[in-house]
């Protein structure tokens, strides 16, 4: 069964996401502060106009207020609302509130959730994910030093993280720490929930960066004998490692779909650039170096959509789908990179004024090559995969298919 | 204008011009915990001064103005060096050696030297170059900004756009087409104080100031004009060329740098139980970094000696150089960002902003898509 056409409940849905994008988000972006995004008065009412047209928090179930849909849908309508970088707040939808309102979903008692996840899914409040630690290799978790230790009915945490995303005005913070340095690699991390009003959870500096897109920044914070109760731990002791690749997958599907949008646009904007640009008598779109950009960026937005929105189909039917996900999420994050250059290119210097979205499109960009593993990381994964399915066929010429 | 200089001297001060880099301009732009987007006032002039005690100053200009009088060659390999820091890319050696003097100041009457150029040059600043216009795609035929005579004065009206190094200049050189009593126009260049103009800035990738100035019935004197009326594009052309080899050392100098980033980082940074030097992924793209480096900084030597001789196709030699370099810095930049992961995204190290930085290069002063065509031109 093949068909690429969207169900026309899909459809409705898209329709009305496209109308919110034009008529209230396209328009708001110009009041984007780096770092922090829109200020609440502008927010808030934006985010109520989503609600009431019930396309608030695509990635939760229902009964979280969110919409509870497969990933097929989330993925549609991450592309529709990714176009902006205010877009995510405004649906409800942002990284990295979204993996942490996944995993609480799955791994966090009823306690936990009516206290975090009930006002992290109606964005009363935002939250971070205090994972990577400057000292060692973030590609390789099984390596971080950070550590809680048991004592009494409470576990004490000294941790130094950095690239913890949106600390700044966050409410609390899932810190992934070692808990058991005896057990095997995979199992000795644990995550907690640490409120950051906690004496013993500093934000030690907002690390500048390239891009400026994410509220509330890229924060080095350090935990310092930071007491949390017991009852904070979340999800099983042992399962940090696991819980945070569950945060991973949907994400990368949300992330190469929201780049999809914000390749279209620049493709967008390349086009809209080289129609009205004179050159002599021609516009730039005469010219055949022009096509072959727009050519060139068409095929490969083209192909990494269907690449994500094939590894989205076979989560729906239940698969892990690794292979898919890491393709696309080398290859994804390559191709918004390439899109967004031939744009700057098409528009020359005037592409690096701030007069148009691409320069800071551009410089976010980059960083979709390294969060959520590294190009390097994610291409041997792939590799791994496809020697794997080679070496079990039986036959060196099997027809092409689809792979499975 | 240049001083002979042999090979064993430009050695001797390009390890002056490293030394300088390494006991100046490094530590003034160290600042622990902050992060540096320009050099004070002060801190310039302090450079300034001991650059000029370690006789480095104006290097392009005459040494009869008080400039260095260095040939293109000679500052192609010294700006590579002086371009090893942060700020390097656009302001190498931060500053230190004061602004810009384009060649086609060569035709400068006394009285202009006297009144613009040495009082720049003792300023520790230099001559901005109002070129482009918005949109222009690079085309000097198709500029539009006009001058009309009025007795012994012009009166120009039109805009330019991208001008550079404005803040670091004390004067600037305008091109204009202008009217010739026939109803013809013919390009020429004018001198002008930035003071007279309305000025409007720009940042570019959120890192380089630019701006533009509007010129409403801006009059200057025809003894502002620089060279004749006529010349001035090819006036224009050579600058141009001169540049676009300066900006290819300069982009080469901070991939170099960067090179050395890579090398450091993949030694110490240890990823599943080994460093990153020994994955061949990462051994790739540090020994691909190393060769197209050197390629490239051959073709911008090659570039400033045929500029210097004026041989055949000097001007698309220049171009080339710039394309070659430019991308090929640009590359190199993007694959150490890559090794060094969310450490290569952070502005902590120079990095970041030389990724900023080299996108502007890669569309300044002609880009590649002007420069092919130039090239295919030449040679069907
Ligand atoms: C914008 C942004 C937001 C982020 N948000 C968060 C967040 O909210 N919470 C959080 O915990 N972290 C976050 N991170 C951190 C991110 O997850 C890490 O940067 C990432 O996992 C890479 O780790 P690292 O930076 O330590 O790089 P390293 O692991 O040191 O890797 C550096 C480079 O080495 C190379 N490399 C690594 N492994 C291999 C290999 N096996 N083979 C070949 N080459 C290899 C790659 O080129 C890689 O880029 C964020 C990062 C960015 C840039």
């Amino acid at each position: 069964m093949f068909h690429f056409t969207e169900s026309e409940e899909q459809r409705r849905m898209l329709d009305k996401a496209s109308e919110i994008m034009v008529k209230y988000v396209f328009p708001n972006e110009k009041y984007m502060v780096p770092h922090r995004g829109l200020p609440d008065e502008i927010l808030k009412p934006l985010q109520q106009i989503v609600k009431d047209n019930g396309l608030w928090a695509a990635h939760l179930p229902k009964e979280y207020g969110g919409m509870g849909m497969g990933f097929v849908s989330l993925g549609l309508l991450s592309e529709v609302i990714g176009q902006s970088p205010i877009g995510p707040y405004i649906f409800g939808s942002m990284a990295p509130d979204a993996g942490n309102g996944e995993i609480l979903v799955h791994a966090a008692t009823e306690d936990q959730k009516e206290k975090y996840l009930r006002p992290l899914a109606n964005y009363d409040i935002r939250s971070c994910f205090a994972m990577t630690e400057p000292e060692v290799s973030g590609s390789d978790p099984r390596t971080l030093q950070g550590t809680a230790v048991k004592d009494g009915d409470e576990w004490v945490i000294n941790a130094h993280k950095w690239y913890t995303t949106g600390a700044e005005g966050a409410a609390f913070a899932i810190a992934m720490v070692v808990t058991d340095p005896a057990a095997d690699p995979y199992h000795r991390t644990s995550l907690f929930i640490v409120d950051t009003d906690n004496p013993g959870f500093e934000i030690v500096r907002e690390v500048p960066v390239l891009g400026d897109h994410y509220v509330g920044g890229h924060c080095e914070v350090r935990f310092s004998n930071c007491r949390i109760p017991e009852k904070n731990m979340l999800g099983r002791r042992g399962e940090g490692f696991k819980l945070a690749q569950l945060r991973l997958g949907p994400g990368r599907i949300t992330h190469a779909m929201r780049w999809i949008g914000v390749a279209r646009r620049s493709l967008n904007e390349m086009i809209d650039y080289s129609l009205t640009k004179k050159d002599g008598k021609k516009t730039l779109a005469d010219s055949q170096i022009i096509q072959n950009y727009i050519a060139d960026s068409e095929a490969e937005i083209q192909a990494s959509r269907l690449l994500t929105l094939h590894a989205a189909w076979k989560m729906d039917q239940g698969d892990e789908s690794r292979k898919e996900v890491s393709l696309i999420k080398f290859y994804g994050a390559q191709v918004l990179n390439n899109v967004i250059d031939r744009a700057i290119q098409t528009l020359g210097m005037y592409g690096l004024t701030p007069n148009t979205p691409l320069e800071g499109l551009y410089r976010e960009a980059r960083a979709a090559r390294i969060y959520d593993g590294a190009d390097e990381v994610h291409r041997m994964v792939v590799a791994r995969h496809v020697l794997k399915e080679y070496q079990e066929k039986e036959r060196l010429n099997e027809p092409a298919a689809v792979p499975k | 204008m240049s001083n002979t200089i042999v090979d064993i001297e430009l050695e001797i001060l390009k390890k002056t011009v490293h030394a300088f880099i390494k006991d100046h301009v490094l530590p003034a732009e160290h600042a622990p915990e902050k992060y540096v987007k320009e050099l004070s006032e002060e801190v310039v002039a302090h450079l300034q001064t001991e650059a000029k005690k370690a006789g480095l100053q104006a290097l392009h200009a005459k040494q009869e103005w008080g400039g260095t009088g260095l040939s293109l060659s000679a500052r192609a390999v010294l700006l590579e060096e002086a371009a090893k820091h942060r700020l390097g890319l656009y302001h190498p050696a931060g500053d230190a050696f004061g602004g810009d003097f384009p060649s086609f100041l060569d035709k400068c009457s006394r009285e202009q030297i006297d009144k613009y150029i040495k009082p720049a040059i003792s300023l520790g600043k230099g001559c901005f170059v109002a070129v482009w216009e918005e949109q222009e795609d690079n085309h000097l035929d198709s500029l539009t900004t006009t001058a009309i005579k009025d007795g012994t004065e012009w009166i120009i009206n039109g805009h330019k756009a991208f001008i550079q190094n404005m803040a670091q200049s004390s004067f600037g050189v305008i091109l204009v087409n202008c009217q010739l009593e026939n109803g013809d126009y013919q390009p020429a260049l004018f001198l002008l104080e930035a003071n007279q103009l309305s000025i409007k800035e720009t940042v570019m990738i959120d890192v380089q100031s630019t701006h533009s100035i509007v010129l409403e019935n801006i009059r200057v004197n025809d003894c502002q004009r620089v060279g004749a009326i006529g010349e001035g594009t090819a006036l224009v052309q050579h600058w141009l060329a001169e540049a676009q080899v300066l900006l290819g050392a300069k982009s080469i100098g901070i991939a170099t740098k960067a090179l050395e980033f890579g090398k450091q980082y993949a030694m110490i940074r240890i990823t599943r139980g080994k460093p990153l030097a020994e994955f061949p992924t990462i051994r790739t793209m540090l020994a691909k970094s190393f060769l197209n480096l050197q390629a490239a900084r051959l073709m911008v030597s090659d570039a400033a000696k045929k500029i210097e001789s004026k041989e055949q196709n000097w001007q698309l030699a220049a171009q080339m150089a710039k394309l070659q370099a430019t991308e090929t810095a640009s590359k190199v930049i993007d694959d150490i960002v890559q090794i060094h992961g969310g450490s290569g995204f952070a502005g902590d190290l120079p990095i970041e902003r030389w990724y900023k930085e080299i996108r502007i290069a890669r569309v300044n002063l002609q880009k590649a898509e002007t420069i092919m065509e130039n090239i295919a031109d030449i040679i069907l």
